[in-house]
């Protein structure tokens, strides 16, 4: 009964250790000429069906309302209000994609811890080795309806190991993410 | 924290190796699924992903495999009490994919009297090596409403697919593992 329960909640907590790897980088980019402006009407744009690199996201109502979720609570926040998509003055567009990073190493040897898992004494010793894992990216646009012209893109990047192994890790990734991304949009 | 870091994602890909699969699913909270009472097979929108590489196309196209799944998910889907294939109104669509995706792997191998986990200090070399996965996706829509309401999937090695004996046993584990993962049916006993 024990070791039922240890070993489901040691992988849960390396699981969760490796979030904290690789942290979540939010970034964004506003068109120089562009007007946030006042709030605004927004609408989703018409859904693309690209891959993501990981065939469980793909065409995943789970994930994309759950973004869509967040995305309407932010914009909502900052004053914009729902809209028909052909008469909003703001489409908003977003999508994720999976790819394998291979994390590499430029210490020289020397500087290099010699086992795994084994504390070493001296701080300067580190594990050298190379390894993958699974980056994730969440890019989010607001589009100008009328002139179909980018107006601001906000975009997070991340670690994405484990987390579609369950839905509420995927849901609270997603929460932090949109949340995060969201931040960066000038308030009108 | 580097240190700690790599060992965790280390440790991670060395547990994910013991494993014989990996499975798990998507769902509609909201749905009670006691209400459905019958299915059919519908195809499923074709990805571009799937025919990009050799493998996939060769996967999408293994009817061998699709009879196995098929097979493997009605007799699932019977013990919960579900009819079908049925063509009359059903309450559910069935749909799955199977996709292959390149993986990488790095491994690092030290002096033969190294300890265990690959550990080693300067005599070991680091390769990376390419390998494909294969990832079963079994999606359960509403019929009328046309909404995705469960999507369960399994991963595997792709290999593993092959069509001997033994990885149709190995398949039809990964099917129930993930079949787990479907809400229970009060009418089959609260089987989940």
């Amino acid at each position: 009964m024990t070791r039922r329960f240890v070993l489901p909640a040691g992988m849960l907590l390396l699981s969760m250790s490796q979030w904290s790897c690789a942290p979540v980088r939010v970034h964004s980019f506003t068109e120089a000429r562009a007007e946030i402006g006042p709030a605004k009407t927004y609408a989703f744009g018409p859904d693309e069906l690209k891959s993501t690199g990981d065939p469980r996201l793909d065409d995943n109502r789970f994930f994309t309302e759950r973004v869509q979720q967040n995305v309407e609570r932010e914009l909502k926040a900052r004053g914009y209000t729902a809209a028909d998509r052909a008469r909003a003055d703001v489409l908003v567009h977003f999508h994720a994609s999976v790819t394998q990073e291979l994390e590499l190493n430029d210490r020289y040897p020397n500087d290099c811890m010699p086992a795994l898992g084994v504390s070493n004494a001296t701080d300067r010793l580190r594990d050298c080795r190379p390894y993958v894992y699974d980056a994730g990216t969440l890019l989010i646009d607001l589009v100008d309806r009328r002139t179909n012209r980018l107006l601001w893109r906000g975009w997070a990047e991340g670690s994405m190991d484990g987390v579609l192994d369950k839905q509420e890790w995927m849901e609270e990734r997603v929460d932090d993410a949109v949340t995060r991304i969201m931040k960066q949009l000038p308030r009108s | 924290m580097r240190r700690s870091c790599a060992a965790a994602v280390l440790t991670w890909l060395m547990c994910s190796a013991c494993a014989p699969f990996h499975s798990g699913a998507f769902v509609d909270r909201d749905v009670n699924f006691s209400t459905y009472r019958t299915y059919t097979w519908t195809a499923a929108p074709p990805q571009a992903d799937d025919a990009a590489s050799a493998s996939g196309a060769a996967l999408a196209a293994d009817t061998e495999l699709r009879d196995r799944v098929m097979g493997e998910v009605e007799r699932q889907l019977a013990a919960r009490g579900l009819r079908g294939p049925s063509q009359k109104r059903p309450d559910l669509l069935i749909r799955y994919r199977a996709a292959v995706t390149p993986r990488l792997q790095v491994s690092t191998s030290g002096a033969p009297n190294a300890a265990p986990y690959g550990n080693c200090s300067y005599d070991c070399f680091t390769r990376v090596d390419e390998y494909e996965t294969a990832t079963l996706v079994l999606d359960v829509i509403d019929a009328r409403t046309r909404k995705l309401i469960w999507r369960g999937w399994t991963r595997d090695d792709l290999k593993e697919f092959a069509d001997s004996d033994q990885s149709a046993e190995r398949l039809r584990k990964a099917i129930d593992d993930m079949m787990t993962k479907f809400p229970a049916d009060e009418r089959s006993g609260g089987r989940s």
